[in-house]
């Protein structure tokens, strides 16, 4: 054999190589399935669902992608296609739908408002000077659907000079007007590393391109092992224009030794037309309260009592706890979220061998739309896996 | 063709004595290595149970299972990578300069073959390419016997097995060495190849201008450079994210091809106008 060297370094780097990736191939293929199984109600429910998870056993832990016709597994999947995947499914529809006017701009669905007729996009943008925040400009492009043209201009936060910091939260849009939530920073090289910190609103007329309206909705006031943060809800029922939100300010507390404390705080509903906040003052005992949903008059909450979960219904005109629905069957720890005026659950987390229950219901009326199980297909065959649910979307 | 794989094997054979030591010193070096670091694991273990009536679980708790992680951290396991790495990054160097500074002036001979001068050049580079991938599949082979030694001298309970992605993730080097899909290896090894053609470059301004060529050299690395990260560069302080990354990926692939395609054609230029024995 005359080149037997250059034969041995080539033949053995490659058959190293293609085992290491068949072999990989293979232990990927080994992850189980995820399906869901109709039990009862329209299949049409859940076309658009996405959970987001891990799957893990004493192994393994892979993150993973759960739709209803299909399981993604980062690690099945391709570098160009990992390099196309968008982590929020709404971000992604909208570079689909509009890859041009969607260069440049932030993965965040908050960021963006659509109609039948309009995409716009919001946003603060921060210039830094020698590594600090020095400058902050309001952003806003705004496409016409129809012409596809898109309109894009600029204008200087007022009063910038007091600011450390601006971040856009998100935006929303009524009767031609773009209002951006933003939490803003002062203060930032206090002695005392206390900051001022507060939730506003800019509100921008986008005929004549002209912030019409900046004022503080929020203000927080951060202590020792005390940090609050701003949420924002918006009143999801279009009828009423999704001209209502819900702003308040999430107080967590670290508190020794049962850990970290968390409270609602500031709770307020804002009137984008009127620029009016009206104070929601709920019972005590939901001080501890996780507020998920708002649509037409009712706020929802995620309750936790006596070691139980449920969801508490307020209803803001009458200013009282509803108690028409029970939610017995919500177990502790389970996935939710609400969408269109629906409410979806999982049980969270699915082992194997076993499976969760998943539940579509009108939040208003209660009734139940849809009931499927979730399990891991093949289960006999793939021990030992557990599924954890991050978050369940629904776009 | 067979003028440029004889010219293959022949650099190959040069290498080989000294390529087969660094083979069987990183063999060597590992194994030993797991069986030292496994040993004085168990020794711990030993001592913290019999003498210090520690339970196991008690010093589970405390030191952690064994795994592959204790090895990568070493110096037995790092330490053969990094002279291996040193020695192939030195022998692309004396790979040429051995030529003309050896004895008897061996590229005046090389570059006489009655063939063309490309391929004594592109025989050079394909040998630094074909021991770096060498080297680097001989590391991938290791893991699992490692892996094996490793189960053989320590007891299960005492053990965390790692697969081997697991082991690979647990090495900071590892995205590049290891490329997890067949589209990153092209990738990155592809980026690797033009990189050995760039040196080479570089290397051949310096043998045909000598002292000027060194400051031209250095000037052709950092202009390939340049080339290569401009699509990045400019999208990131001028368009603001405006590419998306498989865009990104692509202009940069376009960006390599032409890097690839100057330093061949300066090479060839230089190899054959201006290179002096």
């Amino acid at each position: 054999m005359r080149y037997w060297k250059l034969l041995v370094l080539t033949i053995v780097p490659v058959l190293i190589f293609s085992t290491f990736y068949i072999h990989n191939r293979i232990e990927a293929s080994k992850l189980p399935e995820v399906v869901m199984k109709n039990q009862d109600g329209d299949r049409k429910e859940i076309a658009d669902l996405q959970i987001e998870g891990y799957v893990e056993n004493n192994e393994n832990v892979s993150n993973v992608l759960i739709r209803p016709d299909e399981t993604i597994y980062f690690e099945r999947m391709g570098y160009l296609k990992k390099l196309n995947l968008m982590f929020q499914p709404e971000v992604e529809q909208l570079v689909k739908e509009h890859r041009g006017f969607m260069r440049g701009k932030l993965e965040r669905a908050e960021l963006f408002y659509e109609n039948a007729d309009v995409l716009i996009y919001g946003d603060i943008e921060v210039e830094y000077k020698n590594y600090n925040p020095d400058s902050f400009t309001i952003q806003v492009d705004v496409l016409d659907k129809k012409t596809n043209q898109s309109t894009d201009f600029t204008i200087p936060v007022p009063n910038e000079e007091t600011y450390d910091y601006v971040y856009a939260e998100q935006v929303f849009y009524h009767q031609g007007k773009l209002s951006i939530a933003a939490k803003s920073y002062s203060n930032l090289n206090d002695e005392d590393g206390r900051t001022g910190e507060q939730l506003e609103m800019f509100t921008i007329e986008l005929a004549s391109k002209k912030l019409v309206n900046q004022e503080t909705l929020l203000t927080f006031d951060q202590r020792d092992n005390t940090w609050s943060s701003p949420f924002i809800l918006i009143n999801d029922d279009e009828e009423l224009g999704n001209q209502q939100l819900l702003v308040g300010s999430l107080v967590e507390e670290f508190v020794e030794p049962e850990g970290t404390n968390i409270e609602l705080d500031q709770l307020s509903i804002y009137d984008l037309e009127t620029k009016e906040m009206k104070p929601v003052a709920l019972p005590k005992e939901w001080k501890g309260a996780d507020p998920v949903y708002f649509r037409g008059n009712m706020l929802y909450f995620l309750l936790h009592q006596d070691g139980k979960q449920t969801i508490g219904e307020w209803n803001v005109d009458t200013g009282k706890q509803e108690e028409e629905h029970s939610f017995d069957w919500l177990k502790e720890g389970s996935s939710l979220t609400f969408s269109n005026g629906k409410i979806y659950t999982i049980d969270n987390p699915m082992s194997d061998g076993s499976s969760s229950i998943l539940r579509v219901m009108d939040a208003q009326s209660g009734e139940s739309l849809y009931e499927g199980i979730l399990e891991f297909k093949d289960s006999a065959k793939k021990k030992g896996y557990q599924l954890v649910i991050d978050q369940i979307r629904v776009p | 063709m067979s003028n440029y794989l004889k010219l293959v094997n022949f650099e190959l054979s040069r290498f080989m004595k000294l390529y087969v030591v660094m083979i069987c010193f990183t063999i060597i070096m590992q194994i030993t290595g797991v069986i030292v670091k496994s040993k004085s694991y168990m020794g711990l273990a030993n001592e913290e149970m019999y003498k210090n009536m520690m339970s196991k679980t008690e010093f589970i708790n405390q030191h952690g299972e064994f795994s592959f992680y204790w090895l990568t951290q070493s110096i037995w396991f790092m330490g053969p990578i990094a002279l291996c790495g040193a020695a192939l990054l030195f022998y692309m160097f004396l790979i040429w300069y051995r030529d003309w500074l050896g004895k008897n002036t061996f590229i005046y001979r090389l570059l006489m073959i009655p063939t063309a001068r490309m391929n004594v050049y592109l025989a050079k580079a394909t040998t630094i390419f074909l021991m770096v991938i060498g080297m680097v599949a001989l590391q991938l082979a290791l893991f699992p016997v490692e892996a094996v030694v490793m189960q053989w001298m320590v007891p299960v309970d005492f053990r965390l097995d790692l697969n081997i992605l697991q082991t690979i993730f647990s090495l900071n080097f590892a995205a590049v060495l290891f490329p997890l899909t067949p589209t990153e290896f092209f990738l990155w090894y592809g980026a690797g190849a033009m990189s050995i053609l760039v040196i080479f470059t570089a290397i051949l301004f310096e043998r045909s201008f000598r002292w000027k060529g060194i400051l031209i050299g250095v000037v052709y690395i950092a202009l390939s450079v340049g080339l290569l990260m401009l699509p990045v560069l400019i999208d990131e302080f001028f368009m603001y994210g405006y590419l998306y990354p498989i865009e990104l990926v692509g202009i940069t692939i376009v960006m390599g091809l032409l890097v690839t395609g100057m330093s061949l054609f300066t090479s060839h230029y230089l190899l054959n106008k201006k290179v002096t024995v």
